[in-house]
């Protein structure tokens, strides 16, 4: 009888080898399951694009349908209906929530101690464009105007939008870069007669709106003025990358060398505002909000910001009489223009628009009735569709 | 082995897609050939495009032999390009044929050398990928110059013939040019290149001032292409529109936008035409090339032999040698042809269309009539200069003994045309290249216009004026407003108008503020602003659209056939919406609405019918062969006792003892089958057309060629077969069940390939039990012969004429490859060759051939030119009944029983329509009967029957009637056959005076037909056959479907008029209920006369219906006479055609039809007026002139959009003519096809090629088109209000770039998506309701007011938009372009609400578009506006963007205008769709109803409702559920609605 011999060497290296060898193939086995799972997985991907590239090709992807017919439409109606209503509704608040004055003070009178006191400023200016003509206007504010308080000038009939005249500026320069040459949209505000650049050129830039307005509150013995704020009224994007100022300092001799200043300016363009030399050059904030053309011939400008820091306007500006003093620069007399003056507080829609609140609520209603006329059609005549 | 795979390779490469026809496979195998027969020193020549795997399928055998003999040769071809297995195959070919040459070829492309070649690109090749790579082939180390490369040619018709040539003219020929002109007056004399001393310059050569054969088509070069495409581009009124708007930029006074900006758009079309330009003759060269260096054998000089030559290098006096099934070149004078009469034949397709073979003969009295060397013809010859004329050539060539031997033009063959039915012909060439006359005829395609975009075009010329209006309002409004400011601006005092000088010393002259001036100044300003009105990218879009479209009706599954493997192939790309609007088609029969596939079905003999079940060969992808029949078992019995009495009559020799009359119903049964084997036109050829030439380019006189008998090349080949059937068989079956699939795969497309796979591939020992060879009693043809016996294998070698030590004979000898048995006879050919060849032909022409039941059964070939007498001389060859060989004077036959016959042919009486039978006479081997058979249409036969006749005879005659009647009733197409006795005498009489008839000079024809009716009556009726062309499969049904869908159909064809008529009722284009009118006129006279009177009649009826309707009408409840004939024919299911007036059908023949096309005669428009009363009309006996012309006036008197659809070359003018050309790409090549718009597989594709992508193509483009005028015209309607307010001045508060891309980036995607995918009705729903096609073809969603309907709501939405903002917006900080910002964003999406109210429905990609397209918006601001604060030459646009998407109210009033503005639509659409719905709405809305009907009934009827209505409830509900049922009650919801509404 011949007995195994488990213990022999040789069979344990044998066996041992076997076990090398099942592992081996265990391992072959779980790889290749693994991998066929990823083939198959990478198999179903691929079907399923394959498929809806064959939906794609033969135009049979899954499509919805809708049938514009009264059952279908309602829904969409009433949802208008319902939605702009109340849209409408809470617009029609917050834009009656805005307070807004506005004064013309195109036709004020001269208070200068000149042979002109007592003259329309208009009358004085289109007689000599250059004599200066000082004016007050008083007005009365009713209401608290609640903070925050922003001042306008207002220009009507003035048509910033003119195909000529808007294209009348060379934002690359406008940019702070050097220039030698402008282009011809600038002309014939382009160069002056020496050959120096107009800085800013363009007659955009040369018509600039100039008349200063102060706001007084009136009070004996001295009316008060009311500090305004002549930064921030531009958008910021314009006053760091759309309008830069030349390298070196404001001045005539590095910044703006070699320009002059624009053709009916008094003042050079550093030289805006001197009370604040980084309100000056192109980055001037009244020159930004000058340069950005108005949609309309009827337009409003942000000329300043009512101070909320002084004492007695932190909340806004509290119902009293006002003056307003105005540096009488700017002809309108030529166009029949017309210049205001708005003191307006602001609601997230900006001003005082009740008609985009009294549209929202008319819409709405349309569209209310329109659903409730399909309604009748659908049940007047809907279900003969149906066999 | 090596072998295969590099086989396999070749097929994988040359067959990437299916365009590649083969090509490449060919290709593979032509060099395959090549090096096997450099390498088995064959010298042989094989020649096969395509065909290679077909030839190693079908013969395992030798594919085995071939295989193992040319390993090595594999492993050459390996090398050189990896083509293997087909190099195996094609040196197996060569190296049995010893040097025979064979070519077959199939259709669609040009193959040279090894190169395949794409198919001269179709127009659809931008869907395909990219264009293959072709082989180098220089790396082959076999291919060097002793060895030419093999070439396999067929100069494709390809598109060569469609498109314009314009030669290129050598520099000297320019130079030479006015030299040329006294010289080239009339005639010209050109001499034989060979006898010109070689090396003399051109210029004094006297053949140099012709030019060469190369020719050019291509518009430009590499150099000129800018230059002159841009001056081609700035031809069309669109391009200049836009350079002027540029160039107006670049005045300084008008200029709107920056100059770059302007050109923005011009750049942009202009790039991409030009990119289109460039593909489409970079195509153009690619077909140049091809055809330029296909190769033909001239003769050279130097090597005293034929040498081979490319196209482009063929000269004028060169002579060329051409084989069977060849190109021709050039214009070629005849000069000597294989067949000893000298004839030759040509197809002239590639021409005129014309398929039928033409003779031509060789020019006799040259002294060389018996052998023509080349070497001796050198003779001068004078010709006429190269003319248009196709038909018309004059030369003379002058003899040194001062005779002259004219030259006409029964001598010349024509470039392009193909060598038919004749081994070789040598020539020489008189016109090569532009002068040849397929050059000098050859027309410029036709640019098609679709109706819509005729359409399209006058609303432009519209917007061109409304663009007029708003520059003349807009500059008067500039000049008034100007006039307010003149003094103070003049003063300078305005400052909003910049004076133009400061200077005041200039203001005299300053203009700038003068108010005419400036208005005229501002109204080209304004043709800048509002340039987007007219709708420039609408062309681009439309042409994107076109091109998707055409994308997928091409990837449609549903127009691929599955027998054959083909699908849709578009032609062209700009007329998909045509399809959509077909008023009439024109229809083709043969090929067309039938198989071309002739079988023999029934037939009648002695009043006993006899029934063919036909066997449909399950047409897969792998075959093709044409259909067949079982043997009728009570015939072939009969058929058998005709055998076996005379076999146990006479056991020994039968030539002894007189032949026992046979039964008399036995005799007729064997008369029968005589008249199907001799009566007829057949032409035997026992073996394919050879070559006569080896590779090396000398021919090879062939002896045996015209002497070779058949049962030799039988017993060859079977011997052959036999040897290694067995042994080889199953083993190469496997393989090439594998191979054949694979390249079955590959070559989809190529039915030629696939044709005769899968009968012996798959199955190759499961023969029909009834074929002769199968049955005992039938033992194999060459059995019969014993005297025709096989030479010995060491005779053929000695026959051989190739030396055998040649260089490729060593190599045999190395592998000790036997090749004395196939090499068995001189030209003998190899069972291999046989059936390349029938593939070859049967796919070639319309001569399809049968199947061979077996390897073993070598049958002739066959070509006749009508169908018919095929698939006769085919049945009588399944009874052992065999045509062998015919010649002039003798017909060779085997019959059953008897054996080999050879009757003598004493007269053929060819066919004609006037007599409409043919007879022939022949004396009878062994009785020496003179006999006249005749076959021939029914009555033609019938009443010529002899008089005097018994009972038995009047019964059998008036039950063969019978049975004809039943025949036709089925449509099958109806002979009868005929025999008459002649006595000698009788026979004598006639033929004298027959004899005289043909000798006369004056009214020959007229005694000749005197002549064939003298002898051809008194017959004895034997029997009758019916054949079926059998209808494709559909086409009742799409018939049906088109005349439903409200297409008049007619049926052109060149048929018999019973068939035709015959198969008109079974393809339902006439129905029983139809009253047919028939025009059978002879004289104009009579066609006026005939007209006017059915004319008359019409009228007639017409009033009494109208009576009777309206007496209808009345009892109908008083509706109006209209509606009630609506209501009475609702039933019918076809609506709109079938005001029963129009259910006639008229059958006009040509005789007639040349009456009514006449011009002279007048009669078009009262023929026109008669057809249209008809819902249908059938030509017969049409030439494809009258097909035309028929097409053509139709299109022109009646204004109707035209589709015409055919199959064969003879429909090509048709197919042209049409406003849409369809080709069916069947079996008679690709004639048809290269001439169609769209290339269908089979009939019944139509039906939805029309109905659904028709329908869907001009619902979507005429949707978008008018979209596109309103989308522009609402954008432009807008800066038009903002003149208003801006003094009229042309300022924008778009900015320029906006306004530029806007166009092209914003608002581009949706449209197009919605044109490309956008689906009205879902396929199914529009197959089952043809009649909602009505849409298209009555233009009903582009109606002339539907332009003003658009602008009218671009208007409003432009003014509802505009307004609103200008009321939140003005007087308040907004600036100008903050103001445009939210003005462009409203458009946008009010623009993009309206495509989602046009949309009908929506996908992933609807959904995707409009995302895009927002996306788009934003992104392109936001680069726009925050990247450049220095704007593009116009004021910046930066942080406008930001600006306004932070407000809340420009979201808001974005929101109110844009829901404003498409509102009204919105209403309307969903008030009309309520109320009033369109016939298509409808049926959506009752597809709907059916989806939830179980909700929407019960609802309904809970409500009150008018009682009107309460009956189609019922009916409705009646027939609800399902869906087929649903679709007939349809349309009388319809009528009602449309009744009541």
């Amino acid at each position: 009888m011949a007995t195994i011999e488990i213990e022999s060497p040789a069979n344990v290296r044998i066996l041992e080898r076997k076990v090398v060898i099942l592992e081996n193939q265990i391992h072959d086995l779980k790889y290749r399951i693994i991998s066929n799972e990823r083939k198959v997985a990478e198999e179903k991907r691929r079907k399923l694009d394959s498929k809806f590239k064959q939906k794609f090709k033969q135009q049979r992807l899954p499509a919805w349908q809708p049938i514009l017919t009264a059952d279908t439409v309602l829904p969409a109606f009433f949802l208008i209906g319902l939605l702009f209503i109340p849209l409408g509704v809470a617009l029609l608040y917050f834009s009656e929530n805005v307070q807004q004055f506005e004064l013309d003070y195109t036709d004020c009178v001269s208070i200068d101690a000149t042979e002109y006191n007592g003259q329309p400023c208009m009358e004085v200016i289109s007689k000599n464009v250059s004599s200066k003509c000082s004016c007050l206007e008083p007005f009365t504010l009713d209401k608290d105007f609640e903070k925050n308080v922003y001042m306008y000038y207002g220009l009507d009939n003035f048509y910033q939008n003119h195909r000529r005249y808007v294209k009348s500026r060379y934002d690359y320069q406008l940019l702070g870069k050097k220039v030698t040459t402008v282009p011809s949209d600038c002309e014939p505000f382009g160069k002056d007669q020496d050959g120096n650049i107009y800085a800013p050129c363009g007659a955009i830039a040369n018509s600039m709106f100039n008349d200063t307005l102060k706001l007084y509150r009136k009070a004996s013995p001295e009316n008060e003025e009311i500090k305004l704020l002549k930064r921030g009224i531009a958008w910021p994007t314009d006053r760091t990358l759309k309008f830069k100022n030349p390298p070196g300092a404001l001045n005539q001799t590095e910044a703006f060398a070699g320009t002059a200043k624009p053709l009916y300016w008094t003042k050079s363009v550093f030289d805006l505002d001197p009370d604040d030399p980084e309100n000056n050059g192109f980055q001037n904030e009244d020159l930004i909000v000058w340069m950005r053309s108005a949609a309309f011939p009827k337009f409003r400008k942000l000329y300043r910001k009512i101070d909320h820091s002084e004492i007695g306007y932190k909340f806004g500006l509290p119902a009293d009489n006002y003056l307003l003093e105005v540096e009488y620069n700017y002809p309108v007399h030529a166009f029949d223009g017309r210049k205001r003056m708005f003191l307006s507080t602001t609601s997230f829609l900006g001003g005082k628009n009740s008609f985009l609140g009294i549209a929202y609520i008319t819409v709405g209603a349309i569209c209310l009735l329109l659903g409730i006329i399909f309604l009748i059609i659908h049940i007047k005549f809907g279900k003969r569709k149906v066999t | 082995m090596s072998g295969t795979s590099g086989g396999a390779g070749g097929y994988g490469d040359g067959n990437a897609y299916a365009y590649a026809h083969g090509g490449q496979a060919g290709g593979a195998s032509t060099v395959g050939g090549d090096a096997a027969a450099a390498a088995g020193g064959r010298r042989s020549h094989a020649r096969s495009a395509s065909h290679c795997g077909i030839m190693i399928n079908r013969d395992p055998p030798i594919l085995d032999q071939g295989m193992s003999g040319t390993m090595p040769v594999g492993v050459g071809g390996g090398m050189g390009g990896g083509m293997g297995m087909t190099a195996g195959g094609g040196g197996a070919a060569g190296g049995r044929l010893g040097k025979s040459h064979q070519r077959t070829f199939s259709h669609g492309q040009l193959v040279e050398g090894g190169r395949g070649h794409r198919r001269y690109g179709s127009k659809t090749d931008f869907i395909l990928p990219a264009g293959h790579q072709e082989r180098e082939q220089k790396k082959t180390p076999l291919r060097s110059s002793t060895f030419p490369k093999g070439h396999s040619r067929q100069a494709s018709r390809s598109e060569s013939l469609y498109t314009i040539r314009q030669q290129r003219r050598t520099l000297l020929q320019k130079i030479m040019f006015w030299k040329k002109v006294p010289e080239e007056s009339r005639t010209r004399v050109l001499v034989p290149n060979h006898v010109v001393p070689p090396h003399v310059p051109r210029s004094e050569h006297p053949n140099g001032a012709y030019p060469d054969n190369r020719i050019c088509t291509t518009k430009y070069t590499l150099l000129t292409f800018i230059p002159k495409n841009l001056f081609e581009q700035f031809h069309r009124f669109a391009n200049l529109y836009f350079l002027f708007i540029v160039l107006l930029n670049f005045v300084p006074a008008v200029n709107a936008f920056g100059k770059e900006v302007a050109m923005l758009p011009l750049i942009f079309v202009l790039g991409i035409t030009a990119i289109k330009d460039a593909f489409e003759d970079r195509r153009r060269y690619r077909s140049d090339n091809r055809v330029n260096n296909a190769t033909c054998r001239v003769y050279s000089r130097d090597h005293g032999r034929y040498v081979k030559t490319k196209w482009k290098h063929v000269q004028v006096g060169d002579i060329v040698h051409l084989s069977c099934n060849e190109i021709i070149p050039a214009d070629i004078v005849v000069l000597n042809s294989s067949d000893d009469y000298g004839t030759c034949y040509i197809e002239s397709s590639n021409l005129d269309g014309e398929s039928n073979l033409k003779q031509r003969q060789c020019i006799k009295g040259l002294g060389m009539d018996d052998r023509f060397e080349v070497s001796k013809f050198d003779f001068r010859m004078e010709v006429g200069a190269p003319t248009t004329k196709i038909y018309h050539f004059t030369g003379t060539i002058p003899l040194p003994s001062g005779e002259r031997v004219p030259l006409t033009k029964d001598n010349l063959l024509l470039r392009d045309c193909a060598l038919r039915n004749t081994d070789f012909i040598e020539g020489v060439v008189v016109y090569a290249g532009r002068e040849t006359k397929a050059m000098l005829n050859n027309g410029g395609t036709r640019y098609k216009r679709s109706k819509l975009e005729r359409r399209m075009n006058i609303e432009v010329i519209w917007c061109v004026v409304i663009l007029f209006i708003m520059c003349l309002i807009s500059a008067i409004g500039s000049g008034v407003w100007q006039s307010y400011y003149e003094e103070s601006a003049t003063a300078g005092k305005v400052p909003f108008i910049p004076p133009e000088n400061l200077d005041p010393s200039v203001k005299s002259t300053n203009l700038s503020n003068n108010p005419i001036w400036v208005g005229f100044i501002s109204f080209w300003t304004f043709i800048i602003v509002y340039q987007v009105i007219i709708p420039i990218s609408l062309y681009v879009t439309i042409e994107i659209i076109k091109l998707m479209q055409i994308y997928h009706i091409h990837n449609d599954k549903a127009f691929k056939d599955k027998k054959s493997g083909k699908t849709i192939e578009c032609r062209a790309l700009n007329i998909p919406e045509e399809l959509g609007q077909v008023e009439y088609v024109f229809t083709d029969k043969t090929g067309t609405l039938t198989e071309n596939n002739m079988v023999f079905q029934r037939c009648s003999i002695n009043g006993t019918d006899y029934g063919h079940t036909p066997v449909i060969i399950n047409k897969t992808a792998e075959s093709n062969e044409r259909d067949t029949f079982t043997l009728n078992n009570q015939l072939q019995q009969e058929l058998t006792s005709i055998e076996l009495p005379i076999i146990y009559t006479q056991p020994g020799s039968r030539q002894n003892t007189a032949t026992p009359p046979l039964k008399e119903s036995l005799q007729r049964v064997l008369d029968f089958f005589i008249t199907l084997a001799v009566c007829n036109t057949v032409i035997v050829a026992k073996y394919p057309h050879r070559d006569e030439m080896n590779a090396s380019g000398t021919i090879v006189p062939n002896e045996s060629a015209n002497s070779c008998d058949v049962s030799e090349a039988d017993n060859a080949s079977f011997d052959t077969t036999n040897t290694n059937l067995d042994s080889s068989f199953s083993t190469s079956t496997s393989t090439l069940n594998s191979n054949s699939w694979r390249s079955s795969r590959l070559l989809r497309g190529i039915m030629s390939l696939s044709r005769p796979l899968s009968p012996i591939a798959s199955s190759p020992r499961s023969t029909p039990p009834h074929t002769p060879e199968s049955s005992p009693r039938h033992p194999p043809l060459n059995h019969l012969t014993p005297n025709h016996h096989l030479p010995s294998p060491a005779v053929s070698v000695m026959l051989n004429p190739i030396d055998p030590s040649s260089n490729g004979g060593k190599m045999s000898d190395n592998m000790g490859i036997v090749y004395s048995v196939p090499n068995s006879g001189p030209a003998r050919p190899s069972l291999l060759n046989i059936q390349a060849a029938q593939v070859y032909t049967a796919n070639l022409s319309r001569d399809a051939r049968s199947l061979t039941p077996s390897p073993m059964d070598i049958k002739p070939i066959y070509e006749a030119e009508s169908p018919d007498e095929l698939a006769l001389v085919d049945a009588a060859y399944k009874y052992g009944c065999r045509l062998l060989k015919r010649s002039l004077h003798n017909v060779l036959i085997s019959l059953p029983g008897y054996g080999l016959c050879e009757f003598e042919v004493l007269h053929v009486l060819p066919f004609d329509s006037n007599r409409k039978r043919m007879s022939i006479i022949v004396r009878h081997p062994e009785t020496q009967e003179k006999i006249l058979y005749c076959k021939g249409a029914d009555n033609a036969i019938l009443d010529n029957l002899s008089r005097a006749i018994d009972d038995k005879t009047k019964l059998r005659i008036f039950r063969t009637q019978q049975q004809l009647n039943s025949y036709s009733k089925k449509g099958l197409r109806v002979l009868c056959m005929a025999k008459r006795v002649l006595s000698d005498t009788e026979y004598e009489d006639w033929a004298m005076k027959h004899k005289e008839a043909e000798n006369a000079l004056s009214s020959r024809e007229h005694k000749l037909q005197d002549s064939y009716l003298r002898i051809e009556r008194n017959f004895e009726l034997i029997g009758a056959t019916g054949i079926e062309d059998r209808l494709q499969e559909g086409v009742p049904e799409t018939i049906q479907a088109m005349r439903e869908a409200g297409i008049v159909v007619w049926v052109l064809t060149g048929d018999k008029q019973e068939t035709a008529v015959n198969i008109a009722y079974s393809c339902s284009l006439f129905a029983s209920s139809m009253e047919i009118l028939k025009l059978n006129a002879r004289t104009k006279d009579q066609t006026d006369r005939m007209i006017k009177f059915f004319l008359q009649q019409i009228e007639q009826e017409e009033a009494l219906q109208a009576q009777a309707t309206s007496n209808g009408g009345a009892r109908m409840s008083g509706t109006s006479r209209g509606e009630s004939v609506e209501f009475s024919n609702v039933q019918g299911n076809s609506l709109r055609i079938s005001n029963s007036q129009k259910n006639r059908g008229l059958v006009v023949d040509g005789r007639t039809l040349v009456f009514v096309l006449d011009h002279r005669a007048n009669l078009k428009k009262p023929f026109l007026l008669l057809a249209q009363k008809c819902s249908s009309v059938l030509c017969c006996r049409a030439t494809p002139l009258q097909k035309s012309l028929i097409v053509r006036s139709a299109k022109d008197n009646l204004k109707v959009l035209t589709l015409a659809v055919g199959d064969g070359a003879n429909d090509v003018s048709m197919i042209q003519t049409a406003d849409v050309g369809i080709g069916i790409s069947g079996l008679e090549g690709r004639q048809a096809v290269m001439a169609s718009d769209f290339a269908i597989a089979r009939f019944h594709h139509l039906e939805k090629l029309l109905l659904v992508h028709g329908h869907w193509c001009y619902d979507r483009l005429a949707r978008i088109i008018l979209y596109f005028f309103y989308k522009n015209a609402s954008f432009v309607f807008v800066l038009l209000c903002y003149q208003l307010y801006s003094g009229y001045s042309g300022s924008s508060m778009i900015d320029q770039m906006y306004l530029m891309v806007f166009n092209l980036l914003f608002t581009s995607v949706p449209p197009i998506i919605v044109g490309i995918y956008d689906r009205d009705v879902p396929r199914e729903l529009l197959l089952s309701q043809p009649q909602l096609y009505a849409q298209g073809q009555e233009s009903r969603l582009y109606k002339p007011h539907s332009f003003w309907i658009n602008i009218l709501d671009a208007l409003y939405q432009a003014v509802i938009i505009f307004f609103f903002g200008a009321v939140l917006h003005e007087d308040s900080d907004a600036g100008m372009y903050e103001f445009g910002m939210t003005i462009t964003h409203s458009v946008l999406i009010a623009q993009l609400l309206h495509i989602g109210i046009e949309t009908k429905s929506w996908t992933v990609i609807h959904v995707g578009g409009l995302v895009l397209s927002l996306l788009a918006f934003y992104v392109f601001g936001i680069i726009y506006t925050m990247l450049f604060p220095g704007g593009f030459g116009s004021p910046s646009q930066f942080g406008e963007l930001e600006h306004a998407m932070t407000s809340p109210l420009h979201w808001l009033t974005v929101l109110l205008t844009s829901v404003i503005a498409v509102l009204p639509r919105f209403v309307v659409r969903a008030l009309k769709w309520s109320l009033n719905p369109n016939e298509i709405m409808q049926t959506m809305i009752e597809t709907r109803g059916m989806r939830k009907q179980d909700f929407v009934v019960s609802w309904s009827r809970s409500t009150s409702s008018s009682s009107v209505y309460r009956n189609n409830y019922e009916a409705g509900d009646e027939a609800s559920e399902p869906l087929s049922s649903m679709v007939t009650t349809t349309t009388v919801v319809t009528t009602t609605d449309e009744a009541e509404v």
